[in-house]
């Protein structure tokens, strides 16, 4: 089963940050407070997004066609989410 | 249905153009045979003559008109608007009048042209027979709907090119398309 990892507290939505690290080889505790790195703050929809871009060597019309929809619609989503990272990094 | 309302979504932009192309040809012969003249992007009329240039300059010149204008309202609302977008929607929003075409097929709207007599009067002989009655009244529903699948096509479509998101957007885009209506109706009526 593939857990989903969660980013905002389901309490009051605003963005958790990392407490707790352990080893799973030793057991060895880390205990600090550390934000989410941006990339992690992502839906997993713009997650997969930006992998998809990556491999796919930065080229949205290959995306397109390897998805099935349209430049412009690619085009959208990337623009979408230049602007959720901008507002995450305000 | 989706497809087929916002095909700019889903299609690859180069086989939509060359579709599109093929269509309009289609649709230009089909005007020229059914003595149809475009106006505007909404005007359709029926001439009682075979009109051949006018039929094909009247389509082009809606094209053209609509591809500007939707390229102009893009531009100001996202500046990574493309060209080729703008002339796949303007050319695909004309199917639904290429299909209005077939009703003049018995020639029912060219035998109405209007007239002038002699004291100046306009005369328009109105059908009597109940075929034509049937395909007058069907015309003008049909006419309707194509009108607002036409809006709808445009409204989502131009979503899909502009990634618009705001009203005021959508009213830019009215704007240009009541100036574009005026702009190759003055047009078409010189060439």
């Amino acid at each position: 089963m593939k857990v989903k990892f969660p980013t905002h507290c389901p309490s009051c939505e605003e963005v958790l940050s990392v407490t707790h690290l352990q080893c799973q080889h030793c057991e060895t505790v880390v205990q600090g407070n550390y934000p989410l790195p941006i990339f992690l703050k992502l839906t997993p929809k713009e997650q997969e997004f930006i992998l998809q871009f990556f491999l796919a060597s930065g080229s949205l019309k290959e995306m397109a066609a390897q998805q099935g929809i349209s430049y412009p619609t690619v085009r959208n989503q990337l623009d979408d989410m230049i602007q959720h990272i901008k507002d995450l990094k305000i | 249905m989706k497809k087929l309302l916002n095909p700019i979504e889903f299609y690859n932009d180069r086989k939509l153009l060359r579709t599109n192309l093929v269509i309009f040809i289609i649709g230009t012969l089909l005007a020229i045979f059914m003595k149809a003249v475009f106006g505007s992007p909404i005007d359709l009329h029926f001439e009682d003559t075979l009109v051949p240039t006018e039929s094909i300059v009247g389509n082009i010149v809606a094209i053209l008109t609509m591809t500007i204008v939707l390229l102009a309202a893009g531009k100001i609302i996202n500046k990574k608007t493309r060209f080729i977008d703008c002339l796949n929607l303007a050319l695909y929003i004309r199917i639904p009048y290429y299909i209005l075409l077939l009703w003049n097929i018995t020639g029912t709207f060219s035998n109405m042209k209007p007239t002038s007599s002699d004291d100046s009067r306009v005369i328009v002989d109105l059908p009597t027979a109940t075929l034509d009655m049937i395909i007058l009244g069907s015309f003008s529903i049909l006419a309707i709907m194509v009108l607002v699948l036409k809006g709808i096509i445009i409204y989502l479509s131009f979503k899909t090119i502009t990634n618009s998101k705001k009203t005021s957007d959508y009213l830019i885009l009215i704007v240009f398309i009541i100036i574009s209506i005026i702009a190759s109706y003055i047009i078409s009526r010189y060439i």
